[in-house]
């Protein structure tokens, strides 16, 4: 009675402004939780000597965490390989996704049917796809050394994931399998945006294919393109599972996020660990910003 | 004409063969796994095609209490997450979709940003908050955790589907004297159903398959879900991983996983591009 | 208990003012018609009334009681959209009965209600079909109906038949008619039909930027517009204007038009004017002020013909005839009026009447 007598006395505008707030209070209590909260913390954390087991008694130690942070050549090395991969990987699909995504765009049967087909690798779990791989490529009774020997290319089986050299590049490319579908999706979409006309007028214009790909698709498609392109750089630089589960153990495919929780969880260091995750929220905050900056992507993301 | 003909055929035929590898590229790792999931005991380790059609592996897996355990636990876990993240996320796009507020912008930001927050940035924080909350080493801190990556897009996916929708049907119930909780249940909810399914089954995927925070916020065998359970299973030494049941147990998460992108291909694919192409 | 007073109503979006001190009152079971151009603001003012639209300024009433604060669903109002604004997932009878059950009303009431109105507007066969399986018209039946099920004292529609085809806007006008004829319940209409504000309307609200250009009968706005704004809004084919200088004498006003000049009762104006002449007021060949013309075109209708003729250099005029006229293009006529037909408009476009004696 009296919220009614309120409601009243509050006008139409209001009291829709007010409506908003109460559907929205449950969605921003969870990601204060969930996120804004933790992220504080997290920042808060780098600068204690705070101990995983037991969190609640810690003493403020300025900057040490950042400093050893920044000493160890491991962190250092993880940045490198996450940057490394994201790059290389994050490339390739680019590219493979493009071609895939204009071969998918040509109008004939099948279509479908490929399209369904491409979405399965990156709908089921990381894990379960490493260890598929893992297993494919085993060194003495993987398919891979197997055919490759029956082939005549190698005499003994090589050890993809427990050679330094090999590991990384089998990891991009177990992560090019993975997400290159992703990517096809979403430049699919974009393809399917495109004005038709222009391409009836530049055929009739007697414009090449290729020139048509160059001058018109392209260009166009450019936004879609760096949508996705920024959308698969956030995933790649927080890998974690693939690494993990490929090759657990090894320095060579240390990521940032992998570097983080080891510190946290089995050095239970909540200081250097904190410390890691901020710079590498950092480290993504900023690529985010030089990208979205750089590809004038701010009124497309926000165009609400 | 008989030149363009022919080339014609040529074309079709390069991009039917450029089809059939991307195809094979794609299909044969599972077709290995199924055929090395059906091959028993030592039998796996000979590279032979085609399956002995042994269900061994399978029996293995589904007699163990953990393994199974698991399952469940993946199975309360990622259908909580999409009740919630979607009950909460129906609230705020009804909010944010089709009321004209002060704020509203500044909150559309705020999903944006954090929905590209890196999981590994919060960890030392949520691992606190999941202590506090009484819920370190149960699904419910999975259940909670995973709202960081399903709400914010389910929000964002939400509203846009939201605000496309007629304002005179809201005005209709509005003067038919429904409240705006109402008008979301009986008006908008029913007119949303692809929507509904697109983000549902995008959240119902991401908690599927979530591995960092799975491993890191629960503590036991009984509370694991299967990505950790699969990323785990070890034998005692290198020569007896037991590769065939790790490919049986892989099988198993995945035939949901792909029945469900199978059926639902266009769903799937209009909610990841919803967020990602409109503008 | 369910007439509108509109006090100083004022309705700004930002700095935008969409509707500027509006007064009007609609009494009890009067059908009050809102006509105007598209974008004058007649929807927001209805919406305004519905309680859809915050009032920014002045005062609404309804049945004498405060309204600007009330919700929309407690101002006792029915209302009917342009787009019919079905709920799309619903059967007829439950599009017809929500509004019932969001009272919690009880179901055999609700089913009772539903029938009769369905009963009422013959749409009993519809009742289990969903919106999308009906035609434009069913579907305005089912909105109407929606809005008679609710029984309240006040009916508001916002263009319920722009989306219709010409067969059906009569059908549905008359079905209007005959429902206002039967409940007798207040009703505020929107159009920019002029047609339509004619036949149903027991008063018309012309509407002009927001502001009101003229309230009246069909008839007083029809025989008596104030402006040329009005006189050009109402009435099909519209009025033809020509320009002409009214010079004022003792004792009366001497108006020339297209060089033929004639006295009228006195006229308190001096300078250039304009003509009002409604095509069906144009005699062929006589009245008592005559002028030359060329006949352009001549549309026959059946029963009576449009005749497009030029007038002076380059005028159009156009009027209507009983029959069919023999006529040919380029034929010289004269084309003739009473002078108590003519609208006199001066330079403010308002209209000019004579001084009173
Ligand atoms: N929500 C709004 N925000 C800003 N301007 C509006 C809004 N609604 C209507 N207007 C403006 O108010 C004026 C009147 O609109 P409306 O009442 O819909 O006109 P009508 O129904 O007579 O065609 C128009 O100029 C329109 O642009
Ligand atoms: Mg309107």
């Amino acid at each position: 009675m009296v919220s009614g007598v309120l409601m009243k006395s509050l006008g139409l505008r209001q009291a829709r402004a007010r409506t908003a707030w109460w559907f929205l209070a449950p969605s921003l209590l969870v990601l204060t939780a969930v996120a804004l909260w933790p992220l504080g913390r997290t920042f808060v954390f780098s600068f204690t000597d705070a101990l995983l087991t037991e969190p609640d008694f810690y003493s403020y130690i300025g900057f040490d965490n950042y400093r050893a942070l920044f000493e160890d050549p491991l962190w250092w090395q993880s940045v490198r390989n996450t940057l490394y991969f994201t790059v290389i990987s994050v490339s390739i699909e680019t590219v493979l996704g493009l071609t895939i995504a204009l071969l998918l765009n040509s109008h004939i049967a099948g279509r479908g049917a490929m399209r369904a087909i491409i979405l399965i690798p990156w709908s089921i779990p990381v894990v379960v796809s490493a260890r598929m791989w893992q297993w494919m490529l085993h060194d003495q009774f993987g398919i891979v050394n197997h055919v490759l020997k029956m082939a005549g290319f190698i005499d003994s089986g090589i050890a993809w994931t427990a050679n330094a050299s090999l590991v990384m590049p089998v990891i991009i490319a177990v992560d090019v399998w993975i997400t290159t579908p992703f990517m096809v999706l979403l430049i699919l979409a974009g393809l399917q945006m495109l004005p038709r006309g222009i391409y009836e007028v530049a055929a009739i214009d007697g414009v090449p294919a290729w020139k048509q790909f160059t001058s018109l698709t392209l260009p166009l498609l450019a936004p879609s393109i760096a949508v996705a392109v920024l959308f698969r750089l956030l995933d790649a630089l927080r890998m974690f599972d693939l690494s993990f589960v490929l090759s657990s153990n090894s320095d060579d495919t240390k990521t940032v996020s992998i570097y983080a929780r080891e510190v946290l969880v089995n050095f239970q260091d909540m200081g250097v660990g904190s410390a890691a995750s901020t710079a590498v929220f950092l480290m993504i905050a900023v690529v985010t910003a030089i990208y979205v900056t750089v590809f004038r992507l701010n009124r497309r993301l926000l165009g609400v | 004409m008989v030149r363009s003909n022919t080339r014609k055929r040529l074309h079709q035929v390069a991009i039917y063969s450029l089809f059939g590898i991307v195809a094979l590229y794609t299909l044969f790792p599972f077709y290995w796994m199924i055929a090395s999931s059906l091959k028993s005991g030592q039998a796996i380790f000979d590279v032979t095609f085609f399956p002995d059609l042994k269900f061994n592996n399978y029996a293995a897996i589904l007699s163990d209490g953990v393994f199974l355990r698991s399952l469940l636990n993946s199975l309360i876990v990622a259908f909580s997450v999409v009740a919630l993240s979607l009950v909460l996320a129906i609230a705020a796009a009804y909010a944010l979709g089709r009321i004209d507020f002060r704020g509203r912008s500044p909150i559309m930001l705020l999903v944006l940003a954090v929905s590209m927050f890196p999981q590994i940035a919060l960890l030392s924080g949520l691992f606190e908050m999941i202590r506090w909350l009484g819920l370190y080493n149960t699904v419910g801190s999975l259940i909670f955790a995973y709202m960081i990556f399903t709400l914010p897009f389910n929000i964002w996916v939400l509203t846009t589907f939201m605000r496309d929708l007629p304002k005179q049907i809201e005005e209709a119930a509005i003067m038919d004297g429904c409240s705006p909780l109402r008008i979301v249940r009986c008006i908008f909810l029913p007119m949303m159903g692809p929507a509904l399914i697109s983000t549902g089954l995008l959240a119902f995927i991401a908690s599927w398959n979530e591995f960092m925070f799975a491993l890191t916020f629960i503590l036991t065998d009984e509370n694991r879900t299967v990505p950790v359970a699969i990323a785990l299973i070890s034998g005692s030494s290198r020569y007896e991983f037991p590769y065939g049941a790790i490919m049986a147990a892989s099988t198993i998460v995945t035939v949901p996983l792909v029945i469900l992108a199978l059926i639902f291909q266009k769903h799937i694919v209009s909610g990841l591009t919803a967020g990602a192409v409109k503008g | 208990m369910s007439g509108i007073d509109l006090t100083d109503v004022v309705k700004r979006f930002g700095a935008l003012t969409v509707i500027d001190k509006v007064n009007l009152r609609v009494g009890e079971g009067e059908f009050v018609v809102f006509v105007g151009p598209s974008g004058c603001g007649k929807s927001t003012l209805l919406r305004m009334i519905a309680g859809l639209e915050e009032i920014s300024d002045g005062e609404l009433q309804i049945g004498g009681k405060r309204m600007n604060e009330t919700p929309p669903a407690e101002r006792g109002i029915a209302m009917v959209f342009q787009s019919y604004a079905l709920y799309p997932h619903m059967s007829v009878e439950r599009n017809l009965g929500f509004a019932l059950e969001t009272a919690r009303l009880a179901a055999g009431e609700i089913k009772e209600r539903v029938s009769k109105v369905a009963r009422f507007l013959k749409i009993e066969h519809l009742l289990h079909r969903r919106p999308a399986q009906l035609s434009g018209g069913q579907q305005q039946r089912v909105a109407i109906g929606r809005a008679l099920v609710r029984s309240q004292k006040l009916f508001l529609f916002d263009e319920p038949l722009s989306n219709l085809d010409a067969d059906l806007r009569m059908e549905m006008r008359v079905e209007i008619a005959r429902i206002h004829r039967e409940l007798k319940a207040t009703t505020v209409y929107v159009t920019h039909d002029q047609l339509e504000a004619m036949t149903l309307a027991d008063r018309i609200v012309v509407l002009k930027d927001g502001r009101i250009a003229q309230v009246g009968t069909p008839m007083e706005l029809y025989e008596r517009p104030a402006s040329k704004f009005v006189a050009s809004f109402i009435g099909a084919p519209r009025m033809n204007f020509l320009p002409g200088t009214l010079r004022r004498d003792t004792g009366a006003s001497r108006l020339e038009v297209m060089g033929v000049t004639h006295t009228l009762d006195r006229i308190d104006y001096d300078g250039e004017i304009s003509i009002g002449l409604r095509p069906e007021d144009l005699i062929l060949g006589g009245g008592e002020v005559q002028i030359p013309a060329q006949v352009l075109l001549v549309e026959p209708l059946g029963g009576e013909a449009l005749v497009h003729a030029r007038v002076g250099d380059g005028q159009m005029l156009v009027m209507k005839v009983q029959g069919k006229p023999d006529l040919r293009p380029n034929a010289d006529i004269t084309v003739g009026w009473m002078r108590s037909k003519a609208h006199l408009f001066g330079a403010d476009e308002l209209a000019l009447r004579a001084a009173e004696a």
